[in-house]
Parts: structure tokens; C-alpha cells; sequence
């Protein structure tokens, strides 16, 4: 019992350990996590910021150097010197290495003739050059919307020449009426952003890498937790296992416990021994009844004939358990091997006392009280060592059988116990019971009590065996204490006399 | 079942409340064994007491023997059905009852 608790409460421990860990590694983890995400969202702030900084810079340039160039590209287109309008291009891409190259496009009339042209740097020359525009750009925004617009940057797109994501700055050039007549184009390349990006992704990777490192460890974590978990609950299962063989062993003990209890159809065998005329059986009829609180109980009776006397004893060790069923089994044989000898029940009573006392360490002691009824007359003598005094249900009267107490046997070798006499009339029945009936005790913590008992004799008339009476008073504790668990060992004797019937019974 | 402990000098007063039975008779055990050294007065004030068990009456004699060699032990203020116990059982021959 306490290797299985000790087990668990280790089990436990470690579970509470193992738990402890991962929620600081988990802890560790979040907050590294957390900071990690957020340096790179930091970080990814700063690019964006410095990104549309550069964004905006680069646009500035662009938009700047055409407001420069129009009104010169204007002059130039309406005097239609198309060299030197050409060289003005030039001049704009050459002075500005953030563009990529500068279109011209004329406005497309109705007849549909274009007339384009693109100056561009050669990247790996560096050299300007120019071409005319072959691709029909009326499709193209820069051109569209730079008709409908006073200066528009398009979406970004993928340029053919370049195979890069580029945006144009389209501005119109007006004729002296104010009418658009061309479109002015400058290209910018977008590849400085798109190398920005691709490095951020870089830095993310690395900032993962103690992140995984970390969620490895806790899984890691998990999966010893998990281990141990399986281990414990095997553990458990065989220490069950074990408990499971202490209750099969206890069950066997009380069925041995309860065999050592003698059945009222062992007075048959008796029968032999009271004479020749009446059988035992004819003389007393014995009912006993036993509902220990645990497995095994402390509480006993018992009952034998010899020599046309009954002696009968019922008692209650101290406690309950196994120690009380150790001293409970003791008892019982002590009793029987003085009583097979002695006819006093107080000097069975102080001989059993004597045994039970000696090298008793343990303090254990028992309530008990025997009686010796003789069959041919009814005269019942009796002792009690500390234990409840018996009632006798006589015709419609009850009462209580009177006795100067002596101790619980056990406790002091040199007690003294007194004997007692009393007639027992045929058809008088004797009941005993040990302080689980007149202690059984209902959920608002009431005892069962004598009056109770009284109650219940007194309620239902008169009894026709001591079954029925053991049977009514059992039925009455229930109903009394209605489902409160039972907190003591519950035992009941009830001896009927039915008295001598043959006249010449012998008499001893 | 409480347990009340008071020290006065060498005397100890263990005032006792609910039931003294099988389930509380070890708390109890717990308290006199190997408690009592220098002890000269044990009293048990049993005011609040409502019932002793024979599981109870062993600690109770345990008690005694140990302060029949070193003093004396005073059973105080045992109600009705509890003094009925010890009659019967005779322990009130062995116990000292105000």
C-alpha cells in the first residue's frame, strides 16, 4: 500500500518537474520567438522605410529630369530638329544613372502611324544608345495614361529590353496650343527593391534557425515526458496488479473468518450429546450474523455444546482490519480450548484474559461476554468482560441481562470477572450484539443507540425464530442509517430456548 | 476529530472534539505516543466529545499505563453515554473521572 502511494506521489513529482521545464522552455521559446519576429519585423520596417525613402528619391530624379527636359523637347519637336531632340534624350539618360533609358512616343493620329524612340544605356557598355520604338506602344499605360495624365507613374512591369521590373514616369509634351503631341518616358528600374527583398528573406532564415533549435528541444522535452508518463502508468498497473492479489488474499481471509464463525446447523451435529430422549436442536434454536465494515473484522461469536451446556460468547476486538482479525482468530481458539475444560464463564473468561494479556504490546484488547445456558434447566450463567449487557426477550417483555462489568480481556492479566445467574424460561430468547448495532451511526452523525433496539423488538411482536428477530433488527439499521457507510463491524446473536419438553431429561 | 493541545508546566491538556472511533483513534495514538516524556499531569477535557470507541478506549489505556509510571492521567467533563462506556467496560475502575 505505501510502495503504490510512494509510487505515485514519485510519479506525480516528475510529471510536476517535467511540466515545470517545458513550460519554461516553452517560455524561453515564446519570448525568443517573439523577440526574433520582432527584430525582423523591425528590421523589415527600416527597409520599407528606407526602400520608399529610396522609392521616393529615385522618383524625384525621374520626375525632375523631364520637368527639366519638356519645355527644351517641346521647342525642339515644334521646330522639328529631331537631332537635336534626340541628343537632349540622350543627354537626360546620361546624367541620370537611376534611369535606364528615356521614351519618346508621338501621339498616334488617326491614320495610326507611330513614331517612337528609345534611348537607353547599354549596361554592359555603359555606352547611350538609342532605337525606334518597333512594339506598338499605344498598348502600353506609360503611353495611355500619359496622354490622360499631367505626369503618371504606371504599375510596375516587366520591360521586354531589360527583362527587369522597371515603372515609367510618363509626362506629356504639349505643341503651342496646349494639345499633347508626344509622350515623354522616363524608365526606372525597380531591381534595387527586388534585391532588398531577397535579403530580408535571407535574415529571416537565420534569425529561424535558434527558433527551430529550440522547438526541437521542447519536442524533445515532450516526448521524455511522454515516456515517463507510459513508464508510470505501467507501474501503476502492476502496483494495481498487486493490490488486486492483497484483496483476493483478503477475501480468502474472510472467508476463512467467516467459516471459523459457527452455523446454526452445526447444532445437529451436537445432537448426540444431550441424551437419549431430546436432541439440542429440539432444545435451542441459534442464529448469528456477521457484515464486517472492512474485508476483515475484529468482531466474533461462537457456540458449542458439551455436556447438555451451551456455551456461547460474543465479543469485539479493538479496531479493525487485519490486526483485529490476528486477535479476533486468537481469541476464538483460546475460547474454545478453555471452555472444552472449564464450566465457570468468568473463570473461562479471566484464563482467556491471562493468555491475551501476556507479551500484548500492542495494546489490543477485546470486548467479550460468554455465556453458559444449561439445556435441562434453563439457568443461564454469565460474564462480561467490558462488553454490552444482552437483552432477553421474555414473552412480551424485554430487559437487559445485569452484570457487574470487568475489563476487556487483554488489557490487565490479573483482572477479575464475576459470574452471573439468571433463568432463561422456554421460549425466551437471548439476543447479543457487539457496539456496531447500538453505534451504527446515519448521515447527521445520530447513533443507532438501545432505544433503538428496544423500538424495534417491541414494534414487531413476537419473534418466531432468532433469524426473523436478527433479520428485523438488521432491517432496522438499515433503514436507519439509510446508505451512511458503515463505520464498524455489525454482529449479531440471538439464542431461542425452547426448553426442556421430555420430562425425564437427566438432570446434571 | 480536533485535537487541542494546552502545556501548563509538566501538565498537558488534550481537549478533544467529535469522535473518538476506529477512522480517528490514530490521530489521537499519534499525540500520546512517544508525546508524554516529562509529562506529570495528563488531562483529557472531553467537553466536546460525543463518543469513544473501543479503538478509542486503547489509546486511552495506552495513556494510562505510560502516566501510571510517571504521573497521573485525569479523564475531565465525559458526557452521559461516554461515562455508560467506560462502565461497562470497566475501564471507569482504571480511569480517574471528574
Amino acid at each position: 500500500m505505501n510502495t503504490s502511494r510512494h509510487t505515485r506521489i514519485r510519479s506525480i513529482a516528475v510529471l510536476i518537474v517535467a511540466a515545470l521545464i517545458l513550460e519554461v522552455t516553452t517560455a524561453v521559446q515564446y519570448y525568443s520567438t517573439r523577440s526574433s519576429v520582432a527584430s525582423v519585423i523591425m528590421e523589415m520596417a527600416q527597409r520599407d522605410v528606407s526602400t520608399i525613402n529610396r522609392v521616393a528619391e529615385v522618383k524625384k530624379i525621374a520626375e525632375n529630369a523631364l520637368h527639366h527636359a519638356v519645355p527644351e523637347v517641346e521647342r525642339l519637336f515644334a521646330q522639328g530638329d529631331r537631332d537635336s531632340l534626340y541628343r537632349v534624350l540622350q543627354q537626360i539618360v546620361r546624367e541620370h544613372p537611376e534611369l535606364v533609358g528615356v521614351d519618346f512616343a508621338c501621339k498616334v493620329g488617326d491614320d495610326g502611324k507611330r513614331d517612337g524612340y528609345f534611348t537607353f544605356r547599354n549596361e554592359e557598355t555603359g555606352g547611350i544608345q538609342d532605337t525606334i520604338i518597333g512594339f506598338d506602344y499605344t498598348e502600353r499605360s506609360w503611353y495611355r495614361e500619359g496622354l490622360k495624365h499631367n505626369g503618371f507613374w504606371t504599375e510596375p512591369y516587366m520591360s521586354r529590353y531589360y527583362v527587369i521590373l522597371m515603372s515609367t514616369f510618363a509626362y506629356p509634351v504639349r505643341n503651342d496650343k496646349g494639345e499633347v503631341v508626344a509622350i515623354l518616358g522616363a524608365d526606372v528600374p525597380m531591381h534595387e527593391l527586388s534585391a532588398m527583398t531577397v535579403q530580408l528573406y535571407e535574415n529571416m532564415n537565420h534569425s529561424l534557425v535558434p527558433v527551430i533549435g529550440l522547438q526541437l528541444l521542447g519536442l524533445l522535452l515532450l516526448g521524455f515526458i511522454m515516456f515517463r508518463s507510459i513508464r508510470s502508468v505501467r507501474r501503476l498497473s502492476e502496483v494495481s496488479a498487486e493490490k488486486d492479489l492483497i484483496n483476493k488474499e483478503l477475501d480468502i481471509a474472510n472467508d476463512i473468518q467467516t467459516a471459523m464463525l459457527p452455523d446454526s446447523s452445526q447444532i445437529h451435529e451436537f445432537a448426540g450429546e444431550v441424551s437419549g430422549t431430546q436432541n439440542v436442536k429440539d432444545c435451542i434454536d441459534i442464529a448469528g450474523s456477521q457484515v464486517p465494515a472492512k474485508q476483515v473484522g475484529g468482531d466474533f461469536y461462537d457456540f458449542f455444546v458439551r455436556d447438555g451446556k451451551l456455551f456461547f460468547n460474543i465479543g469485539d476486538v479493538c479496531g479493525k482490519g487485519i490486526p483485529a482479525a490476528l486477535v479476533m482468530s486468537m481469541t476464538q481458539a483460546v475460547f474454545r480450548s478453555v471452555a472444552s475444560k472449564e464450566n465457570s464463564p468468568a473463570r473461562i473468561l479471566q484464563d482467556m484474559n491471562v493468555i491475551a494479556s501476556q507479551g500484548n504490546s500492542t495494546g489490543m484488547f477485546s470486548t467479550i461476554f460468554v455465556g453458559v445456558l444449561d439445556l435441562a434447566t434453563g439457568r443461564l450463567q454469565y460474564s462480561s468482560g467490558g462488553h454490552d449487557r444482552p437483552f432477553v426477550i421474555s414473552g412480551g417483555a424485554l430487559r437487559q441481562l445485569e452484570f457487574k462489568p470487568g475489563f476487556p480481556i487483554g488489557i490487565m492479566e490479573n483482572a477479575t470477572y464475576w459470574d452471573f445467574e439468571t433463568e432463561i424460561a422456554p421460549g425466551d430468547m437471548v439476543m447479543l450484539y457487539t457496539d456496531g448495532l447500538t453505534e451504527a451511526m446515519n448521515g447527521e452523525k445520530n447513533l443507532f443507540g438501545q432505544q433503538r433496539i428496544v423500538d424495534a423488538i417491541n414494534a414487531s411482536g413476537a419473534f418466531e425464530t432468532p433469524k426473523q428477530l436478527l433479520d428485523t433488527m438488521s432491517q432496522a439499521v438499515a433503514g436507519f442509517v439509510c446508505g451512511a457507510e458503515q463505520s464498524d463491524d455489525l454482529t449479531m446473536l440471538a439464542i431461542l430456548y425452547k426448553g426442556n419438553s421430555a420430562a425425564d431429561f437427566p438432570q446434571k | 476529530m480536533q485535537i487541542t493541545k494546552t502545556v501548563e508546566n509538566d501538565n498537558l491538556t488534550l481537549s478533544l472534539e467529535g469522535r473518538l472511533d476506529t477512522l480517528t483513534a490514530p490521530q489521537l495514538e499519534a499525540e500520546v505516543n512517544g508525546k508524554l516524556d516529562g509529562v506529570k499531569t495528563l488531562i483529557f477535557d472531553f467537553q466536546n466529545l460525543a463518543y469513544v470507541s473501543s479503538a478509542g478506549l486503547r489509546i486511552l489505556f495506552m495513556a494510562q499505563k505510560i502516566m501510571n509510571k510517571q504521573g497521573k492521567m485525569i479523564v475531565r467533563n465525559a458526557n452521559a453515554d461516554i461515562k455508560d462506556i467506560f462502565t461497562v467496560t470497566g475501564f471507569s475502575n482504571i480511569l480517574t473521572l471528574e
